[in-house]
């Protein structure tokens, strides 16, 4: 069954390029959700079952990181997997992530088969033959 | 340009990103066609950890709809397209400081990015000027933009 998508980053346009590349991806989604901020973010998680979140680390507001943690302090929550989506590139904090429960990491900017890689486990794709042809190498942790 | 490593590294990252991000590519060379006259704005970002540094980049209102209008894959006169430009801008910016940090800085320290700010500015830039100053002057397609990088310097000292 397709799963709901939730991505969480301050910036609009990189929002419609997620959505427009999961698209592109060809992943097995149904409805995709967004937000601009952790607050946000929490708001939608309260409200929806999400199968998986794209995290920015980078947001005023509420960051990635503190939306994690908030994650962890709510049983229903904390489960949810999620993707970080960052411009990040420190291996230590990359590793930090990974010890937070992070399924995957993207780094921006990404072509459409790296997240189809990373969120395939976790979503599936429409078209399994079409979408075997682009792989990228699994940035999944 | 400035002649130094850094100068290069930085010209170098955004290039790649402009090309990665929004299959927009430029270069050094002038192109024989000047950019016509028009309103510019200017995107900061800064950078903390075990040093500081920050980040200027300016470019033409009609460069930050055209950038707009290839991340999102839609026509440049789509009214979403213009309302996202500066967004556009500040996401390039955002990525290309990422990748400047740990270009230069290396991957083992932690570096907390700031939340990039644009302004328009209120006179067009005398770019040519600029252009020595610059880490990096690219024209791409009848347009310019111009990336500065300062190390030890924080968005507000810029």
């Amino acid at each position: 069954m397709p799963g709901n998508v939730l991505i969480v980053d301050d910036s609009a346009t990189t929002r419609k390029m997620v959505r427009r590349t999961l698209e592109l991806a060809g992943l097995d989604t149904n409805e995709v959700y967004e937000a601009s901020n952790g607050i946000e973010a929490l708001s939608i998680l309260y409200d929806h079952e999400v199968a998986v979140m794209m995290v920015d680390i980078n947001m005023p507001t509420m960051n990635g990181i503190q939306l994690l943690n908030r994650m962890k302090e709510n049983d229903r929550l904390r489960h949810i997997p999620f993707v970080i989506a960052s411009t990040e590139g420190s291996r230590q904090r990359i590793e930090e992530l990974k010890r937070s429960g992070a399924f995957g990491y993207v780094r921006k900017p990404f072509k459409p088969e790296q997240l189809r890689d990373v969120l395939k486990p976790l979503l599936g794709v429409k078209d399994e033959v079409e979408s075997n042809s682009v792989g990228s190498g699994d940035d999944s942790f | 340009m400035k002649s130094n490593q850094t100068a290069s590294e930085v010209a170098t990252i955004l290039s790649d990103v402009l090309a990665d991000l929004a299959f927009m590519f430029g270069g050094p060379e002038e192109h024989p066609l000047r950019p016509r006259p028009e309103t510019w704005i200017e995107c900061s970002i800064g950078y903390s950890g075990p040093v500081t540094g920050a980040i200027r980049f300016r470019c033409t209102r009609s460069f930050s709809v055209m950038l707009a209008s290839n991340l999102l894959g839609v026509d440049p006169s789509d009214v979403d397209v213009k309302r996202k430009a500066e967004d556009a801008v500040k996401e390039l910016v955002n990525i290309v400081c990422g990748h400047v940090v740990t270009t230069l800085h290396g991957d083992d320290a932690v570096f907390d990015l700031s939340i990039p700010r644009v302004a328009e500015l209120a006179d067009a830039p005398d770019w040519e000027s600029d252009a020595d100053d610059a880490d990096a002057t690219l024209y791409l397609d009848h347009q310019v933009v111009q990336i500065f990088h300062t190390l030890g310097a924080t968005p507000e000292m810029i």
